[in-house]
């Protein structure tokens, strides 16, 4: 008889116990399972929203270029020949006319500052000929203001889908802007490789952007400006690794090694 | 309690009063943790009206020399739906990002697999002793596992509350 309330305590224990731990595993492992899948969720969200900040940005940036460029800057050159014609008509007859010549010069320049504002918010070369001709272009017009910038191309370039070349052109020039503004650099370096994307495997594009500035420590934490979110969240979109390294007084060097599938003909 | 076991004298008494600290520390952990005003409100009524019951059944009910099931049980019970609504509130606000890497993560979550392990024991212990000593020492080994197994989910929690 002992036995058997033995034996009947002992198993409502057991299996009480059993079923509690179950429970409780249960519990746990599903709160985590859904966690993880709340915050994918929330995760996907929050890059949608990007992905359609910078869609949006980049279409302004596109109709704001496209204005200057096809409407101010001829406005703008009717005006400076409008200028020239009295200018030139009113040589040796009235003093005004070197006013003239000088309002005509004032026109080019604002022409010039506009091309260049307008390259600057949409290079049309960029979506013409590609990353690689956009970035020649970009070292050509650094070494027109005196800083010593080259490109080296490595492997076989592709187009790349536009999205990719589009954020990568804009992470080149942020990087290059920082430098331009903090670095105090005299040369700035740029080497692409391309491993191009063959049937059944994807390619990759790695960039390397180095300068011989003063540098940072990569290191310290220390606040992250507004143009180096613009880099990490123009880089997390399109899904690319990246590696900042900086000594102060050695310079800086970025590497950007992203996943490529070949534009469509 | 080790000293008065080995010398053969009931030390269960030191046991029963234990819960009610053990009970008051885990409230106020828990009291700490959870951001709702009404679950703070809550855990403060719970700790009183626990420490009553379990005061009351230390007194009149089933003495100091007994093995105090009623308030374990109850402790159990009522940590177990602490700890369940801690994780409801942290699902509720999905701010964390990683739960790994929170500390109260692993405290509710010790105390949830020790609470709930150990229901049974607590309220059948006193009908197992009863029964026979063998079968409550077999029935106490699983609660040193536990216990084991729960201090290691607090060390954690307590290790990444470091970084905080």
């Amino acid at each position: 008889m002992a036995e058997s309330g033995d034996l009947s305590v002992g198993l409502l224990i057991t299996a009480g116990t059993a079923g509690m731990l179950l429970l409780v595993v249960f519990i746990v492992v599903y709160f985590i399972l859904y966690q993880r899948k709340i915050g994918k969720q929330r995760e996907a969200h929050q890059r949608a929203l990007l992905e359609a900040a910078i869609q949006t940005q980049e279409e302004e940036r596109s109709r704001i270029a496209a204005d200057l460029h096809d409407d101010l800057q001829q406005q703008f050159s009717t005006v400076r020949m409008a200028i020239k014609k009295v200018a030139e008509e009113l040589q040796g007859v009235s003093p005004l006319a070197k006013n003239l010549v000088e309002a005509s010069a004032m026109a080019k320049d604002a022409i010039e500052d506009m091309r260049s504002i307008s390259y600057d918010l949409m290079p049309k070369v960029l979506d013409r000929k590609g990353l690689a001709k956009a970035l020649n272009e970009l070292c050509q017009r650094l070494c027109e203001t005196g800083i010593e910038a080259q490109l080296t191309l490595g492997g076989e370039y592709h187009r790349l889908d536009s999205g990719t070349e589009l954020a990568l052109y804009r992470v080149v020039q942020e990087l290059v802007n920082n430098t331009l503004k903090h670095a105090e650099a005299t040369r700035i370096s740029m080497v692409m490789n391309c491993t191009p994307a063959s049937p059944g495997e994807k390619g990759s594009l790695a960039l390397i952007i180095s300068d011989n500035g003063k540098g940072f420590d990569a290191e310290a934490k220390g606040h992250k400006g507004l143009g180096m979110h613009n880099i990490e969240s123009r880089l997390s979109m399109i899904n690319a690794r990246y590696n900042f390294e900086s000594q102060p007084g050695e310079g800086t060097s970025v590497s950007i090694v992203v996943e490529t599938i070949n534009k469509e003909p | 309690m080790y000293y008065f076991g080995m010398k053969g004298t009931n030390n269960l008494a030191i046991m029963n009063v234990f819960t009610l600290v053990e009970f008051a520390f885990f409230s106020m952990v828990f009291r700490k943790a959870f951001n709702s005003y009404i679950l703070r409100k809550g855990i403060m009524a719970a700790l009183i009206c626990f420490t009553a019951f379990a005061l009351f059944n230390l007194f009149f009910l089933q003495g100091m020399e007994q093995f105090n099931s009623w308030s374990l049980g109850l402790m159990c019970l009522l940590l177990m739906l602490v700890a369940l609504l801690f994780f409801y509130e942290l699902f509720k606000e999905g701010k964390v990002q990683r739960l790994e890497r929170h500390p109260m993560f692993w405290v509710a979550s010790g105390a949830l697999l020790y609470f709930a392990g150990n229901l049974f024991l607590f309220i059948f212990s006193n009908y197992a002793l009863a029964e026979s000593s063998n079968l409550l020492y077999a029935q106490w080994s699983i609660h040193s596992s536990l216990n084991i197994v729960s201090n290691l989910c607090y060390a954690t929690g307590l290790w990444l509350s470091q970084g905080i």
